[in-house]
């Protein structure tokens, strides 16, 4: 067991040093990382939709930490063939293995950004007008906005250094090329898996859920546009 | 004096494991390359902790100066304040800066960047503790609260920009490629900082209770006390 959180610790480290010729190693058949890229997305990701949903309810951030990893992992999933596809096509000499391997090391990363700033989410948790109290509206705002934000940017630092694994596996322009494609494929499938699992921060006005009542009625991007047509006419 | 002679006087300067208090607050503000040294080689514990409880009774002195604006009690009041508010600060902050560190290319252990957080909070403690007289002195010539929580703050981001300009010496001195990083993360414990002096209120000002139950964030605190300022001139 020792050993085991000593491996991890260790990995987690250069996972986030993130050395191209170190992690292209991870790349490699056989080298046993993909285990770990799935622990610390969990704990990471988990750690931090509890913050995301314990303003509402303690049960949940409960949900939200479980929801949280997996829309994480079902995207990774879902895109796991075209990403391997994409990169085959683009010439990077990625194979399907090494793709959703890269995959995970991306969302590894991006979980254990997010999961280091769960103690300030929730110094933000402590700080906001309770559930109930007059400023909940505000309070669901500021917690949206702040959630968006930071999800953001640690997406942004994920995906440099990421990159840079990238291009020392198949130089710079194709490097470009496929994170670009990953990126937008991972954009449209997340958000459709983060419409159909929500809610997070919980509206105010609505009951505590795992799910909403109909999960899989409409999609995210035809409410975006029915918001969108609202707006005009 | 020629180089040899300059050389063993130098030599005699080096802090060793061993030092006290005050070669260890002259390396601190001289030389915290040397301090560095010791926390880049794994000998820095003991220092660490001298410099912990010196920044801890730095606090505590320049908490009570800005608690000595409303006179007793909360002159004691402000003073924990400061202190536990700066330690609960930094230990919100203390996991991502570990995950910064690493993400700057730095190769540190969790107790290596505890050791350089502590040393960055006691210069900014010390250089408090060196503008204890100047605050002093607008303690007892203003009534303003809004007026005086300026020139804390004023104080306050002197002493904080000084102080993890260390921060950022020491993880160069781990090997941090990025420091760009770590300045974004100095911003985020700044943010936590002046969060925590809202959310320990009344710090300046006087109250009848040790702590404010309203939650609220840090600019709309300060935007209603300057306006209640304003209205009773």
């Amino acid at each position: 067991m020792k050993k085991i959180l000593e491996n991890s610790w260790s990995g987690m480290v250069r996972l986030c040093r993130a050395e191209p010729d170190e992690l292209a190693g991870w790349l490699e058949p056989g080298s046993g990382r993909l285990p770990l890229c799935f622990l610390l997305l969990v704990l990471g990701s988990g750690v931090y939709g509890f913050s995301v949903g314990l303003w509402r309810d303690p049960l949940m951030g409960l949900y939200v930490g479980l929801k949280f990893p997996l829309i994480v992992l079902i995207t990774a999933l879902c895109n796991a063939a075209i990403n391997g596809m994409l990169a085959q096509l683009l010439g990077t000499g990625l194979g399907f293995r090494q793709s959703f391997t890269a995959v995970m090391i991306s969302f590894a990363l991006l979980s254990v950004i997010l999961g280091s700033l769960s103690p300030l989410a929730l110094f933000l948790w402590f700080n906001l007008p309770p559930m109930g109290s007059e400023g909940t509206q505000l309070a669901h705002n500021t917690l949206l906005l702040f959630h968006v934000a930071l999800i953001a940017a640690a997406g942004v630092g994920a995906n440099v250094r990421f990159f840079s694994l990238l291009r020392r596996v198949c130089g710079a322009v194709k490097a470009i090329q496929v994170l670009a494609a990953w990126l937008v494929l991972n954009m449209i499938v997340g958000c459709q898996v983060s419409w159909n699992m929500r809610p997070f921060v919980g509206s105010p006005g609505l009951p505590v859920h795992f799910l909403r009542e109909h999960p899989f009625d409409g999609t995210f991007y035809e409410n975006i546009f029915t918001v969108f047509l609202r707006q005009i006419i | 004096m020629n180089i040899d002679e300059r050389d063993k006087m130098d030599e005699k300067q080096k802090l060793s494991e061993t030092a006290g208090l005050m070669p260890l607050v002259e390396a601190l503000l001289k030389r915290p390359g040397e301090l560095v040294n010791l926390v880049r080689e794994g000998r820095g514990s003991r220092a660490t902790s001298i410099l912990f409880w010196l920044a801890m009774a730095c606090f505590l002195i320049y908490g009570a100066i800005m608690g000595g604006f409303s006179g007793h009690p909360q002159w004691l009041a402000a003073a924990v304040k400061v202190a536990v508010g700066m330690l609960l600060a930094a230990l919100l902050c203390y996991p991502s800066l570990f995950i910064f560190s690493c993400l700057s290319g730095a190769d540190i252990r969790p107790g290596q960047a505890g050791s350089l957080l502590v040393g960055a909070m006691a210069l900014v403690a010390i250089l408090l503790l060196g503008f204890v007289p100047v605050a002093f002195i607008f303690t007892c010539s203003t009534n303003s609260v809004s007026f005086m929580g300026f020139i804390h703050l004023m104080i306050w981001l002197v002493s904080f920009a000084i102080g993890t300009r260390y921060l950022v010496q020491g993880l160069r001195a781990l090997s941090a490629r990025k420091p760009n990083l770590i300045v974004v993360w100095c911003f985020i414990l700044l943010l936590t900082m002046v969060q925590m002096s809202t959310t320990l209120r009344p710090i300046v000002g006087r109250s009848p209770h040790f702590l404010s139950a309203e939650k609220k964030f840090f600019l709309v605190h300060w935007g209603e006390t300057a306006d209640a300022d304003i209205k009773a001139n």
